[in-house]
């Protein structure tokens, strides 16, 4: 595994880092991994430089960088919304990694507002083979109200409530949450209406395009159930190109390391699954190159 | 080792130069650490370098802009700025378990060698902030630092993780259900402290450090504290010429508030005016 600076762009310097996967065998495909709110390129507690490296060790060339205002990229063009800039940017990093490493399969990752531009770069680009939207775009469905109230006296909902409102008077605490790294709170954004969602979504799969989305228990207040996906995009039964994952107990940022752990492992898994399902001859052929013994 | 820096387009376009300075890799080959070097604008130079030594990795994210901007400013003034990545943070090689002070202060060393060779200075000064000062002070004497400016350093390493371990009490008392960030044992608000490091951190006392052979040193605060005119006072006696400047600033993010926006403070300012007035 090898990292390298690159730096593009067609509107202004781009700054990312490359990980390279050992030179053993050709690589599965480039990862694109996009800024998380305002954190630079490595992520919230190094989310994505460990992801990074876990990918490339599984194969996969992974390109971390800073869309236009963000990091240490330049600010994007006066002319140009960051939403435009962003989607540009976007097109520039899957221009130069098919040029300068030769890659063909791509996969995108955005978390929180990244989901935005792997959302449009998804629907946008037909090179984009699969994405990874944690914490993206959700919708209060009928479902989603019936279970809301039905969990507000859940004991464990109660016991946290009535603890953080006798220590906060206890110690005289603010009500807003601190922390070091970010707080608990999930950026807001302009919401893309849900009927252009609905079309997008429908649209990517019938390219073929694979999805991988993760929802964590910050947006439980907008998403409270594994296949309330489902319910948003109003089809009664689920996709053999969706997968749904629902963690509850996480937080937005993955703010320990066995939530990091688990991300890793889910994003490692699928896109395994991802080749394998895409390449059924490929894999049957390694299969067949193995000792009788099976090691 | 050099730097591997890949551009991307035609072969007979210019090549791309990231206003917020040039991004490299350096150091040992199998353990390189990620830095941006900041070349001077406009003509001419000072001929000297800065250095700017980040914040310890809790604090790291809120500082990553204004370092930026520092860095930016700093070379319109005419230094050689270098900012990068201690081991195990930022974009450097290692994890996260791999990090310890002893190796951060040699991190410096290194990075002020890759300057030197970069720029072609002979003069390196340190700019550290936070637990970054502490270290830039711990690192002043292997860097022969002409001055050092100490941001708000952490002068008690027991005192700083006593902070943080009640602003995580905080936080997991604060959060919403059903989400449950129950840390493990080494971990501390999301980052790994190992028992290396708890015992690097409770052992720190910037009073007790031999005193680095700086011509100067700065000690620049947004709040007046005992401990910071203690400090001074112990870098005086030793006769190196040791100054405290106060730069009230209520804006500025500390590790006991909400640090969720970014630092708008007028103690860069401060800095520059310190570097520029006192360099020669």
């Amino acid at each position: 595994m090898r990292e390298r600076v690159v730096i593009f762009g067609e509107h202004g310097a781009r700054v990312g880092i490359v990980t390279v996967p050992p030179p053993a065998q050709p690589p599965l495909g480039a990862v694109i991994l996009t800024n998380v709110g305002t954190h630079h390129r490595i992520g919230p507690f190094r989310l994505y430089v460990d992801l990074a490296r876990e990918l490339s060790i599984a194969g996969w060339i992974v390109l971390r960088f800073d869309l236009a205002g963000f990091g240490d990229s330049d600010a994007p063009p006066p002319d140009m919304s960051h939403g435009e800039a962003h989607a540009a940017d976007l097109r520039d990093a899957l221009d130069m990694l098919e040029t300068r490493f030769s890659v063909q399969r791509f996969v995108l990752l955005g978390l929180c507002s990244g989901v935005d531009s792997v959302h449009a770069a998804a629907r946008d680009d037909a090179r984009v083979s699969a994405a990874i939207l944690i914490d993206g775009h959700t919708y209060p469905t009928p479902g989603f109200q019936r279970r809301r109230q039905l969990r507000v006296l859940q004991p464990g909902r109660v016991v946290r409530y009535l603890r953080r409102t006798l220590d906060r008077y206890g110690h005289g605490g603010t009500r807003t949450p601190v922390s070091a790294e970010g707080t608990d709170t999930v950026f807001t954004r302009d919401p893309l209406p849900q009927a252009a969602w609905r079309a997008d979504v429908g649209a990517m799969l019938a390219r073929g395009t694979r999805l991988l989305f993760v929802f964590t228990g910050s947006v439980d207040y907008r998403y409270n159930a594994a296949d309330q996906l489902y319910e948003q995009l109003e089809w009664s039964s689920p996709s053999s190109l969706i997968r749904i994952e629902h963690w509850r107990e996480v937080d937005h940022l993955f703010s320990t390391e066995a939530f990091r752990r688990r991300l890793a492992d889910s994003v490692v898994g699928w896109l395994a699954d991802l080749v394998a399902a895409s390449e059924p001859a490929t894999a049957s052929a390694r299969l067949a190159l193995l000792p009788s013994d099976g090691r | 080792m050099t730097s591997e820096l890949r551009l991307s387009g035609q072969s007979s376009a210019p090549a791309l130069v990231p206003l917020g300075g040039m991004p490299l890799f350096f150091g040992a080959a199998d353990h390189p650490l990620f830095g941006v070097h900041h070349s001077p604008s406009g003509r001419g130079g000072r001929g000297e370098g800065i250095v700017l030594c980040y914040p310890g990795p809790h604090e790291y994210r809120q500082v990553h802009f204004v370092f930026r901007q520092l860095a930016r400013s700093l070379a319109g003034d005419g230094f050689h700025v270098m900012r990068f990545d201690y081991s195990g943070t930022g974009d450097s090689s290692g994890a996260m378990s791999s990090r310890d002070l002893e190796t951060w202060a040699r991190d410096i060393a290194v990075a002020a060698d890759e300057l030197r060779d970069r720029a072609g200075v002979r003069r390196i000064s340190l700019v550290g902030m936070r637990l970054g000062a502490s270290l830039a002070l711990l690192a002043a004497g292997s860097v022969s630092a002409s001055q050092l400016v100490l941001w708000d350093p952490v002068v008690s390493g027991a005192e700083y993780l006593e902070k943080l371990e009640a602003l995580q009490r905080r936080t997991l008392r604060d959060l919403h259900y059903p989400v449950s960030n129950a840390p493990a044992r080494d971990e501390l608000l999301g980052h790994v402290v190992t028992p290396v490091m708890r015992r690097a951190l409770t052992g720190l006392d910037l009073r007790a450090v031999s005193l680095p052979k700086a011509r100067r040193v700065t000690v620049v605060c947004a709040e007046e504290r005992p401990e910071y005119a203690a400090l001074q006072a112990s870098i005086a006696a030793s006769g190196v010429a040791a100054e405290l400047t106060h730069v009230p600033d209520e804006t500025l993010a500390r590790v006991d508030r909400v640090l969720d926006t970014f630092l708008v403070s007028r103690i860069p300012a401060s800095i520059r005016t310190i570097l520029g007035t006192r360099a020669s």
